[in-house]
This record gives C-alpha cells, sequence and structure tokens, in this order.
C-alpha cells in the first residue's frame, strides 16, 4: 500500500508479550468509488453525503454523449439500515402491512440487484441497489411499437384474407340464386336483388380491408424505419426543445408522491414516484442544425439567459461518444453578426469561439416542470398488490426530462425503501402528524376522506372526463359527464367568493385604519371604490346562483361513474402504500439525487465495483439482524 | 500487601515495574491473585478496576567486604511488544519501521509475516511507531479483555477493531452495532450486529488476542 500521509497518528491499543495485529486499509468499495466520482465530476464536485439511518441516496449515472430513448443508464441507491438498537422505533414507524409487502415481494422480486456492502472508510455496511435498466434521458421521441405494427399488419392480412372469402361465398349464394330463379323458384326470384346487395357489401368490406392492410403495411414501414434510425443513431429520433436534466446535485428537491394524479385513459398510470416541482437549470436539447435554421428570435425566446446570456450546458458532437460539459465555466451561445462577418452562431467559452456542426447536439440551459423519479410501464391494480401493464424498449415519450427504471421488480424495490426511509425519518423528526395515514377507499357509497382527496387532487372537471371514457359514447351519462357547464358555474362562483372575501377584508382594514384617525371620515366614505367592487362581486355571485339553479344536479348514475373511478384510483394508490400526506403535499421528507455522467469504461467500473466479491448479498433486513 | 486498582492504561508489567517487581509473575502468581488470574488469564490485558493484590517485597541480603569494589546487577522489569502490520495486500514484511518508547528510538525491520518483536521497559505506556509515512501511537496496555468485563466486552471490542482499521466515529452503541456488522460481512458471519460468541471468536482470530 502507499504510505498514508503523514499527520495526525492513529491511535491503536497493544497488550504487553501478546500478538496484535495492525491492519491498515483504504477503503475501496463501491460506495467510496462512487462518491469519488462525483467528487470528479465538475458539477458535483463538493456533494456530500449524509450518514444516516436509512437516508436514501440517489446517484444516476449517465452515459456519457449518450442522449437516447434506450434504458442504457443507471441508478444507483444506497443507505445504511438500522442499528439493531433504533429497531423498536423503525417498527413503530412503518405500517405493517408495508413491511409485508416488502418482505414477500418488493425486496424478493429484484433481490439480485441490492446487496451488502462493507465500508472501512465509514465502518459500516451499506446496502446499494445497482439498477441498469434506468434511463435519465428524455424520452426523446415516440418510437412506434414494432410488436404492435407487426400485429396491426397480420391482422389486417386475415381480414382481408376473410374479406375475400365473404365475397367468394356471396357471389356462390347469388350464383346459385340465379340458376333456381331462372328455373321458376318464385323464393328466389323475390331474392335476387338481395343477393346482388349482399355481394356488393362483401366487396365494399373486402375494398375496406384492403385499405386497412395498406395502412397497416405503411404503419409497419414507418416503425421499422424509425426503429432502425434510432437503433443506429439515437439522435435522429431528437425532438428539438425535448427537456433532460442536468448532471447536477439536487439536494433535497424530490419529494415522494403520486406521478400524475390522472383520471383519464390512456395516460400514464405508474402511480408513486419522486416528484419534483419545477427547475431552472435544466436542459432542452437542440440539434445544431435548428440552432442554425431557426429564426434568432425564436432561439433567444425560447432560452434562460444568464446576464442577458443565453447558457449553452453541453455540447454533444455527432458522432461523439463523450459530451462536452461546459457546467462550472461559462458557455453561451453567440448570436450571428452579419455586420461584424459572423454568418453563423457559435458557442463562446473561456478559451474562445467555437463553432458547431449540424449533427451535434447543444443543450441549452431551460426550465424544466414536474420531472419525476418514476416508473417506465404503467401498472394496474391485482387485489392487494400491483402487477406491470407492460412496458416497451424505449422510454415512453411521456417521460420527457424525467428519470425513468424500465423494470417493474427494481423499481418496486427501490420506491418502497423511499417510502421506508420516508416514514422513518418522519417518525425521527417529530412531524408526524395526523394526515400520515394510507389512504383508505370507502366502502359504502359516499366517498371516503382519503378518496374525497384524490378527488379533490385530480381534480372534478379530470374526474367527470375519466368517468366520461368509461361510457358508452352514445350514452346519456356520457352525455353529461363531458358537459362542463354545471362545473364552470360552480367554478366561477368560488371565484367570485374568494374575490368578495379579499375585498371584504380590505374595507375592513380601511375601516379600522379610519377608525384610528384623530377626525376620521364619515364610515360610508370609506374606501368607495372598494364598496363599488364588493357591490358588483355580490351581484356577479347572484346572478351566477340564478344560473346555477336553471342546471340539473348530476344524476345519480354520472355521481356513481365518477365515485366508482375516484374509488378505483384510490385502492390503487393504497396499494402503493401512498398516504393521505403524500397527497396533501404536506410530507416535509425530500431526497437528494444526484447524476453524474460516465464514459462506457467509467460504466463497466460501476458494474466491476458492484459485482466485487466483497459485496454479499444482501437478506433484505433493513434492521441490522431484524 | 497492596490492594491495587487496576487504571485504564495499565497491566501486570506495569504494576510489577511500579512496585518495584523485576518479574510480573511474583505479582499474578501470588495466592491472593489467584481468582484475578482465572479471570484473566492474560496478565497484560486487565480491566479497568481489577484488583491486584501486591505482596511485600522480600528484602535480598548480601555479605561483602570492605575496603573493595562490587558490582550488583539488577534485573530491569521489561516487557515485549508484539505487532504485525497488515495491509490490503496482506504482511507489510521487511519494511522498516522506528519505535520511539520510554525516551528510547528504536530501529528494525519487519519481519516475512510483517511482525515486529521489540523489548520495552516495562513501564512504557506509549510508543510512537512510525512505519515509511504512516504514524501510530501505540497505547501498550490499553487492549482490554473481552469476557468477564462490566461493560460486556465493548471497549476490548471497540480497540480490536481500531487495530484492525475499522475506526468507529462516535463512542455509542449505535456506532458499534454498525461496524460489528461490518466485522460479520467481510467475515462470513451472520449479519446481526451484536457482539455474539462467534463474533468474539472471529475477532480474536482475526486480531491474534
Amino acid at each position: 500500500m502507499d504510505d498514508k500521509d503523514p499527520g495526525l497518528p492513529r491511535t491503536i491499543a497493544a497488550a504487553a508479550n501478546t500478538a496484535t495485529k495492525l491492519v491498515d486499509l483504504r477503503c475501496k468499495c463501491f460506495v467510496c468509488w462512487l462518491r469519488g466520482q462525483v467528487e470528479n465530476h465538475p458539477s458535483t464536485k463538493g456533494t456530500t453525503f449524509s450518514d444516516g439511518e436509512l437516508e436514501v441516496h440517489l446517484v444516476g449515472v449517465r452515459r456519457e454523449g449518450s442522449f437516447s430513448d434506450r434504458f442504457d443508464d443507471f441508478l444507483c441507491m444506497f443507505f445504511r439500515p438500522v442499528a439493531p438498537i433504533d429497531g423498536d422505533a423503525f417498527t413503530a414507524a412503518i405500517e405493517p402491512e408495508l413491511l409485508d409487502e416488502w418482505r414477500s415481494r418488493a425486496f424478493k422480486g429484484a433481490a439480485s440487484r441490492i446487496k451488502t456492502v462493507p465500508c472501512l472508510e465509514d465502518s459500516c455496511i451499506w446496502i446499494v441497489a445497482l439498477y441498469d435498466t434506468f434511463s435519465t434521458d428524455p424520452g426523446l421521441s415516440a418510437v412506434p411499437s414494432l410488436d404492435a405494427a407487426r400485429k396491426q399488419k397480420a391482422d389486417a392480412d386475415a381480414n382481408v384474407d376473410k374479406k375475400q372469402l365473404a365475397v367468394t361465398d356471396a357471389e356462390a349464394k347469388r350464383d346459385e340464386n340465379q340458376r333456381l330463379a331462372t328455373g321458376g323458384d318464385k323464393k328466389a326470384q323475390g331474392a335476387v336483388a338481395n343477393r346482388e346487395k349482399d355481394v356488393k357489401n362483401a366487396n365494399t368490406a373486402l375494398t375496406a380491408a384492403i385499405a386497412a392492410r395498406v395502412k397497416a403495411a405503411a404503419a409497419l414501414a414507418k416503425a421499422e424505419n424509425a426503429v432502425a434510425a434510432i437503433g443506429d443513431d439515437p439522435k435522429k429520433g431528437m425532438t428539438n426543445g425535448r427537456a433532460v436534466m442536468p448532471c447536477q446535485a439536487y439536494p433535497n428537491a424530490y419529494a415522494l408522491h403520486v406521478h400524475q394524479l390522472t383520471m383519464e385513459a390512456g395516460f400514464a398510470t405508474s402511480h408513486v414516484a419522486l416528484k419534483i416541482g419545477y427547475t431552472e437549470n435544466g436542459y432542452r436539447l437542440y440539434s445544431g442544425a435548428y440552432i442554425r435554421s431557426a429564426e434568432w428570435a425564436t432561439v433567444k425566446r425560447g432560452f434562460i439567459t444568464e446576464g442577458g446570456r443565453k447558457v449553452v450546458g453541453a455540447l454533444i458532437p455527432a458522432g461523439a461518444a463523450k459530451a462536452e460539459y461546459f457546467d462550472g465555466t461559462t458557455a453561451t451561445l453567440v448570436e450571428p453578426d452579419p455586420v461584424g462577418g459572423t454568418t453563423e452562431s457559435s458557442i463562446l467559452t473561456a478559451a474562445g469561439k467555437r463553432a458547431f456542426a449540424d449533427g451535434d447536439l447543444l443543450a441549452m440551459r431551460g426550465t424544466i416542470g414536474g420531472t419525476n423519479l418514476h416508473r417506465g410501464h404503467n401498472v394496474k391494480r391485482d387485489g392487494d398488490h400491483l402487477v406491470s401493464a407492460g412496458g416497451g424498449k424505449y422510454v415512453k415519450n411521456w417521460s420527457e426530462g424525467c428519470q425513468v427504471n424500465q423494470s417493474f421488480e427494481s423499481y418496486n424495490q427501490f420506491i418502497r425503501v423511499c417510502g421506508i426511509a420516508k416514514r422513518f425519518a418522519c417518525a425521527r423528526s417529530g412531524k408526524h402528524r395526523e394526515s400520515c395515514k394510507l389512504l383508505e377507499a370507502g366502502t359504502d357509497d359516499a366517498l371516503s376522506p382519503a378518496e374525497q382527496l384524490v378527488r379533490i387532487g385530480a381534480g372534478a372537471r379530470t374526474v367527470r372526463h375519466g368517468a366520461a371514457g368509461k361510457q358508452a359514447k352514445d350514452s346519456a351519462v356520457y352525455q353529461e359527464l363531458v358537459d362542463d357547464t354545471a362545473e364552470n358555474l360552480d367554478a366561477e362562483h368560488d371565484k367570485l367568493v374568494s374575490a368578495l372575501a379579499q375585498q371584504t377584508k380590505q374595507l375592513e382594514r380601511a375601516l379600522a385604519a379610519n377608525a384610528k384617525l384623530k377626525h376620521p371620515k364619515d364610515t360610508e366614505e370609506v374606501a368607495p371604490k372598494v364598496r363599488t367592487e364588493i357591490a358588483a362581486s355580490a351581484a356577479k355571485i347572484e346572478t351566477n346562483r340564478a344560473a346555477r339553479e336553471n342546471v340539473a344536479e348530476p344524476s345519480p348514475e354520472a355521481v356513481a361513474a365518477c365515485n366508482e373511478l375516484v374509488r378505483d384510483r384510490t385502492l390503487a394508490y393504497a396499494t402503493d402504500f401512498l398516504r393521505e400526506c403524500d397527497l396533501r403535499g404536506a410530507c416535509t421528507s425530500r431526497f437528494t439525487y444526484v447524476l453524474i455522467a460516465l464514459p462506457d469504461a467509467g460504466c463497466d467500473e460501476l458494474v466491476q465495483h458492484f459485482d466485487q466479491e466483497r459485496n454479499k448479498p444482501w437478506d433484505g433486513a433493513l434492521v441490522i439482524g431484524g | 500487601m497492596i490492594t491495587h486498582v487496576i487504571r485504564p492504561g495499565e497491566c501486570m508489567a506495569t504494576v510489577a515495574a511500579r512496585y518495584g517487581f523485576a518479574d510480573e509473575n511474583a505479582i499474578y502468581g501470588h495466592p491472593d491473585n489467584a481468582e484475578l488470574a482465572k479471570l484473566r488469564p492474560n496478565p497484560n490485558m486487565l480491566y479497568p478496576g481489577d484488583v491486584v493484590y501486591v505482596p511485600e517485597r522480600e528484602d535480598r541480603s548480601e555479605s561483602i567486604a570492605t575496603g573493595g569494589a562490587h558490582t550488583f546487577v539488577v534485573r530491569v522489569a521489561e516487557k515485549q511488544l508484539k505487532i504485525a502490520v497488515h495491509d490490503e495486500d496482506g504482511p507489510r514484511a521487511g519494511v522498516a519501521y522506528t519505535l520511539v518508547v520510554a525516551g528510547e528510538t528504536i530501529r528494525g525491520t519487519t519481519d516475512g509475516d510483517g511482525k515486529l518483536d521489540q523489548t520495552i521497559p516495562a513501564h512504557a505506556r506509549v510508543g510512537r511507531l512510525t512505519i515509511g509515512a504512516a504514524q501510530y501511537e501505540v497505547e501498550i496496555g490499553a487492549l482490554d479483555p473481552i469476557e468477564d468485563t462490566p461493560d460486556d466486552g465493548e471497549s476490548g471490542v471497540r480497540g480490536r477493531l481500531r487495530n484492525l482499521g475499522i475506526e468507529l466515529p462516535r463512542d455509542d452503541a449505535r456506532s458499534l452495532g454498525h461496524a460489528i456488522a461490518m466485522f460479520q460481512v467481510m467475515y462470513d458471519l451472520p449479519v446481526t450486529g451484536i457482539v455474539d460468541a462467534k463474533t468474539i471468536a472471529a475477532l480474536q482470530n482475526a486480531h491474534g488476542s
């Protein structure tokens, strides 16, 4: 070993006349290695990791230079388990059903992806998970499903064959009928027109089936081309302006929350996620060609500026394996200046101006709202637990700017650890409150308090439209649910009442101030403008109320359809162990996420460190020995 | 008979030196200390609070002739410091070291097993060991026993863990639980975070004492 830097001597205890072993080890564990990578990355230098029990550290590792739709990145999660002395506190903080689910499903589902790592530096074991089914990239474009396109084409082929047979059959029946009619069969003579009509209908259906087959063939060709193109170069699938989180530390930024409180069919039903509300320090990706061809005014509007300069976060040269990050330094986009002889925009760095090519990618500093660490697949409820509702090879289009896990099992493991860690932290901080309880669905017609929260969180309109999606399109209930009139009037009423309350307070303040004056005005003369506004608001409320009375109350069927949907969603969220405080946004527990980029060789080293023999399998005990 | 209560850092060799005994066995082997010897099989691994009965010294008489010079040889109490130095690659064999103890500087080289074995004055309680650029403050006699101690062996476990390169950040049960768990993982023991019999045996085996 290299001798340690001389400084404070290490103190050891020895017994006379007795063998004493003195071991000097330098920690080479996964966690120390990973922390070193974070320290070495210019954007994350100085990041610290706390050492409290069940304080979860999340480090995303982006494959450098690969902004793609593929799950080719990593998520590392590490935390200390709870010491035996804190075992009782742990048990008291976590719902038994959550611990049962952890033991029976969540841990076991991805047990091979999580290990026990002894760390000499910290004199503890770290529980470390390495998920290699992760993407830190934006979901660059909607990649068509090749399997779906193939199935559609096969179905269309089969349908053409079926319709062809139907035509042949109709023609045979027509010919037979014609033969009988010619032979004097009265019944057959009466059916000639109908048999001709059958043949015509069968041919019309065949024509439609052939057209569908042509369309399906075109869709299949498009899907094959798209997949082939993205396979060759992920950047070809890029949509300009897509969001991507830059490599940096996001301290205490993420909260455990519902991914989207949506009720609408077709959107992700991926439930619980770690969510960040908004960041101004995001990236928006643009091709060099876009930057060159866009009107400068457009370009200027779209980007975040610092001191009037448009900040370039990174440049990924075409075909390069490595991105060039400008974090920690200043790189800005320079406007073309034809007068000064510059016809092309360029990047200005401390080292001077540099050009970029059409095929390069520029990561421009921009805002990102509502980005998450979430599932890369939908889920559905199967009794008291969730099952995967399928995912794909590529990051979904709705995952723009998010950090996404493709694997149902490893995501469950990760998010359960986060849920348990949050509860333990909450209990320790003494911030536990009444709303820190699991969502509970009602058992009768009325919505339970938790269901009401889900309804409020999603919004009445979303619920109505979601419920409408489950109705027959031509039904009266459907029509009623998509009709927003009553809802609009209710929303307007709420707005007017709120305005009136504000105005009334304003008047009260004015009256109180007047009362303190040496020579107060007559009360009626105080704040005449506010009084006018109050009168106007009151009149509007009355008008609105009258209008609302003429709108029918929702039918019992419409109410039942909405409640049924809300209950279904509440039950689903409950299987993900969400608490009321998660929906209210009242939970103060936060998670830190750190994102770094490594070249392919660094990614290989990451895996090697995880697979070291010194790292042992973990039995899933969150309390040591528990 | 003097009753001596062991203080931190003391062992039988230092007690013997303090009371003028060249041989620690004159105290440790005394019948009045039979209970202590049973409790502490290693006389140089005592626990603070242990009671040692120090027998009266026997005066020695020598008849000598007057008018001449006489040489008396006094046996100075000594003890051995035995340390095996390892790193992640194994024993640090053939490495030069310097040991400063009781005002003397001793130089040497570790043997093929990374060991150094030095005779030092019995009263010495602290030494400064330098191996290459690495320095160690050696508290001689400060290694506590693990068995039959009022602290259930905690201080002895901590001392051994520290020698094995496992530094505890805090002196509390939580830190000890984490460190023990780490030791158990490193030595393929069941991970309990508790100082159980298997862990003690493995720890003593790894440490050599």
